[in-house]
């Protein structure tokens, strides 16, 4: 007989199922994540509804198809929308292009540094992309772009010519493919490296060659990646507001996105009419997350890496050096002029000064420094993205834990509910959290609350696969080892738990910090005066042509971005960034 | 050292898969039993019940006398002094193999130097006191198995636990590790419980084996009784290769086949049932008309050859004898060869026939 094997009388009443019986704690639970549901999520869709079927001026009006007569009828609304498609079928095609053939070339050719292109697309993500079109205006405006002026200044041709002009649906197609051509590569890198060589040496083998292996093996393998790669790039193309406000804008053109805004900063109360407006989006949008899903199965998000075993590299031979100087365009197109632009930018007085040393000031950089509410944006920004990045850590973690662990009944619906808002467009859901709180009895327009609930909201499925994916490395034996061995629940929480799922929550915690920094898509709909945050100040001074605090502001955005990749990367690793695909 | 008693053991998943059906088992001190089935039985749940893990939906574990789990109340796993070894090893992965094998002695109040010593002592017993300082990553299945083993010895448990530990080991490693365990238990004593779908596994380390199928124990008992005496048809298909033989018992002693064959059982054999077993290799094998005794204690019967595969130390025969409906299966000595289409005599000693039953 054993000491505790003697204490066991005593303490047989007191074992810890029993103790569940006595009180479900799954209901709390439950209510708990069902309140923050519905606030986050239910409420604001619920409500977009409602007031899409209502005519705002009019209280006593009542039940109206009013809305969706006006949004769908007159052509100033219903240009935006054929613009819209037209960007997303466009972006998505050359997205799926140039990111499927460089998934290809990284992983099936002898290509140099494999790594540097792969790493380099991923870090394309760190600038902001209405940070890239103010640069581009830079590189590419019609007049005073610098690529512009060099061509001309080379072959001494007059003030009229220009070779690139960025305020164009072109450049805008331009632009926006430079930042969603990521998602396709990424996809379709993972696809590529789930099919065993195997499968293609068995048909080389057979007598198929490179290309013949090519179209009818590897390409209708990786064809869900390609069309998973295509849905999400056309419909990033759909939802930016950025780059659409920088520069189609000026062009004369108004996307959805953009038109939505105008509807909601109107002098008349235009709501309804927005919130109709919305509908097409929301509907698309739920569609093409929901077909990614179909289409790639179970595989609803994939990560770089994965396995496939050795692989024989297709040899480029000559081509070697020329092809990757092709691969480094979109490279240096996306990251390196954007950056070196606003750099140079924001030590300038002068936009068309030229780099010499009189045309050299910092008083850009005083100007966001010393001005209050430059000032107050970037401490909003800093405190939102906290907020947002604990809070949708916290949310995450528990329920990607009880998920994983089956805590309480119904933890099979847990992942659904943390990712329910994956395909509401930012913008959408920003009109439907005001229509939800900007009236009694939950007023939150004017404060950080509501920003803070966008973001949570928006950036919760990230932090939830982000989670997830950490705890499922984690056996749940290593929990029973421990629990067998003498320790209590606490205890296993703080010796195993803890220690091992850190490091796919502090990797959650920077993901959703980073985009937390340059929201802007429900930003610009929900600040006041107020409640700035850095982007929508950037935004603000675009359109009063305050460049030079523009780049400055752009620097010191890319700085605190960096500085948290550099923190991600030494706490959670070199690969905390491969959910984010 | 403890005394286990499972007493009509249920437990109910969902609402009517009956995982674990109201078993009754009895385990001595010191005694290494096996829980030996196909995936699917209830032995992992059976573990996981005596383990403390999940709950009974009826019946009781008693353990020296004590009831540990009951419908009602369940001690958790960390009160019961037992160890558990895991299919992964469950080895944590930020812990350096000491701080792995010592982590269990802090919640029994040893400490310092005491833990220390015996942290060391165990792992030398395990063949890895040099490697204390290195973290699991660097470490093989094998030597991460041997980890585990000390872990689970170092805290002097009651009982053992032992959750199919080999299952993720390469063939030769398995097949020492079989043997670690055993010269473990033998140096330790401590009462066990050890699950496994391996017959091998369970015949080289057990005292007693009992085999499970569908939630219920078929057989409990010493490894050769399992195998030599099987009481039911699944025990003796799923414990090595046999010839099953449905018929009836036609006089005491008496078993005549469906299709007419007739054999004299081992009385030792179960009393009742519907099919007798009969092991390949305890059918001899020999030249049509040879001359074999007349015996009361040995079958005789003669067939054709309709298959023989020679293996080097064996051959693996089908031959079709009248009155069987099936061909029965042989394992004959390789020195003499029967082709296929040979005529030939079969002798089986009353011994190897064994009367089980269907279910």
């Amino acid at each position: 007989m054993t000491q505790d094997a003697q204490q066991l009388p005593g303490t047989i009443s007191g074992g810890e199922p029993s103790a569940t019986k006595k009180f479900d704690y799954t209901i709390i639970v439950w209510v708990v994540l069902l309140i923050l549901l519905i606030i986050l999520v239910a409420n604001p869709i619920f409500q977009l509804f409602k007031e899409s079927f209502f005519v705002s001026e009019d209280e006593a009006g009542g039940f109206t198809f009013q809305n969706y007569i006006d949004a769908f009828e007159t052509d100033e609304y219903y240009k935006p929308m054929y613009i819209t498609m037209m960007l997303a079928v466009s972006v998505g095609s050359i997205s799926l292009v140039v990111g499927a053939v460089m998934a290809w070339v990284v992983s099936r050719t002898d290509i140099p540094f494999p790594n540097l292109i792969r790493n380099g697309i991923l870090a394309s993500f760190v600038t902001p992309p209405f940070l890239g079109a103010i640069a581009w205006i830079f590189l590419a405006g019609r007049n005073e772009g610098w690529l512009n002026k060099w061509i001309r200044g080379i072959f001494q041709l007059s003030d009229e010519f220009y070779l690139f002009d960025i305020f164009t649906m072109k450049g805008v197609v331009f632009a926006m493919s430079l930042y969603t051509f990521p998602l396709v590569f990424i996809v379709v890198l993972a696809g590529l490296n789930n099919i065993s060589s195997d499968v293609e040496d068995a048909a080389n083998v057979a007598g198929g060659g490179t290309f013949n292996t090519m179209f009818s093996i590897t390409l209708p393998l990786v064809a869900p990646s390609l069309f998973a790669g295509f849905i999400l790039a056309a419909l990033e193309a759909m939802i930016l507001f950025g780059i659409p406000a920088v520069l189609a804008i000026p062009a004369g053109q108004h996307t959805m996105t953009t038109q939505l805004r105008a509807f909601m900063v109107s002098e008349d109360d235009l709501l309804g009419l927005a919130s109709a407006y919305a509908m097409p989006m929301l509907i698309l949008a739920i569609g093409m997350v929901w077909t990614r899903g179909i289409v790639l199965g179970r595989r609803g998000y994939a990560t770089v890496g994965g396995k496939g075993g050795q692989r024989r590299p297709q040899k480029l031979g000559v081509w070697r050096l020329p092809i990757f100087v092709l691969c480094m365009v979109p490279l240096v197109c996306a990251i390196v002029l954007p950056s070196l632009a606003l750099l140079t930018t924001s030590f300038m007085k002068n936009l068309g000064g030229g780099l010499v040393w009189s045309n050299f000031t910092l008083w850009n950089y005083h100007f966001i420094l010393t001005n209050d509410a430059v000032r107050e944006s970037i401490y909003n920004t800093i405190l939102l993205a906290i907020m947002a990045a604990t809070g949708a850590t916290i949310v995450a973690a528990i329920s990607a834990f009880i998920s994983q662990r089956k805590l309480i009944k119904g933890h099979q619906y847990m992942g659904f509910m943390a990712t329910a808002p994956i395909g509401i467009p930012g913008i959408v859901l920003a009109v439907g959290l005001f229509a939800a709180y900007t009236k009694q009895p939950f007023v939150l327009y004017g404060t950080l609350w509501i920003m803070f609930l966008a973001y949570l909201t928006k950036y919760l499925p990230l932090a939830y696969q982000t989670a997830n994916a950490g705890l499922t490395s984690i056996h749940p034996e290593l929990e029973e080892s421990c629990r067998i061995m003498g320790a209590n629940r606490l205890q296993v929480f703080k010796d195993v738990t803890i220690p091992l799922f850190k490091t796919a929550v502090i990797a959650s915690w920077i993901l959703v910090f980073m985009p937390s920094l340059r929201e802007l898509s429900a930003s610009v709909l929900l600040w006041t005066t107020n409640t700035k945050v850095i982007s929508v100040v950037i935004v603000d001074f675009y359109e009063e042509t305050l460049l030079g605090p523009i780049s400055a502001l752009g620097v010191l955005l890319l700085l605190i971005t960096l500085v948290a990749i550099a923190v991600g990367f030494r706490v959670a690793g070199r690969d905390f960034m491969r959910s984010a695909g | 050292m403890a005394v286990l008693d499972l007493k009509g053991l249920l437990k109910i998943f969902g609402t009517d898969v009956r995982a674990v059906d109201e078993i009754d088992l009895h385990i001595e001190h010191g005694e290494l039993i096996s829980l030996l089935g196909p995936s699917g039985c209830g032995k992992t749940t059976t573990l996981r019940l005596v383990a403390g893990f999940i709950e009974p939906n009826g019946g009781e574990i008693i353990m020296d006398g004590e009831t540990v789990s009951n419908e009602s109340s369940v001690i958790p796993p960390e009160r019961r002094n037992m160890s558990m070894i895991f299919q992964s090893y469950a080895i944590w992965p930020h812990k350096t193999v000491a701080q792995n094998v010592g982590y269990g002695l802090k919640f029994r109040g040893i400490t310092g130097a005491e833990a220390d010593k015996r942290v060391k002592s165990l792992l030398s017993v395990v063949q890895m006191d040099h490697l204390g300082a290195r973290y699991p990553g660097e470490l093989s299945g094998g030597q991460q198995q041997r980890v585990a083993l000390a872990r689970a010895l170092v805290v002097e448990p009651a009982v053992l636990l032992l959750d199919e530990p080999l299952s993720n080991l390469d063939a030769n490693l398995r097949e020492e590790m079989r043997f670690e365990i055993r010269r473990l238990h033998d140096e330790f004593n401590i009462t066990s419980i050890y699950v496994t779908h391996d017959q091998a596994e369970a015949m080289v380390t057990s005292d007693r084996i009992c085999v499970m199928n569908s939630g219920k124990i078929e057989q409990v008992g010493k490894p050769s009784d399992i195998y030599d005496i099987p009481a039911t048809k699944f025990v003796a298909e799923f414990v090595g290769v046999t010839n099953s033989i449905p018929g009836k018992i036609s006089s005491p002693e008496l078993f005549e086949a469906d299709d007419g064959a007739k054999f004299m059982m081992n009385p030792d054999g179960g009393k009742t049932g519907e099919l007798v077993s009969i092991r390949p290799h305890r059918i001899q094998v020999h030249s049509e008309n040879a001359d074999v005794g007349g015996s009361d204690a040995q079958n005789v019967l003669d067939g054709e050859v309709t298959r023989g595969y020679y293996f080097g130390s064996t051959v693996d025969y089908l031959v079709k004898v009248p009155g069987l409906n099936e061909p029965l299966r042989v394992i004959g000595d390789p020195h003499e060869f029967f082709g296929v289409g040979s005529k030939v005599r079969l002798t089986i000693e009353k011994a190897a026939v064994i009367l089980v039953s269907d279910s």
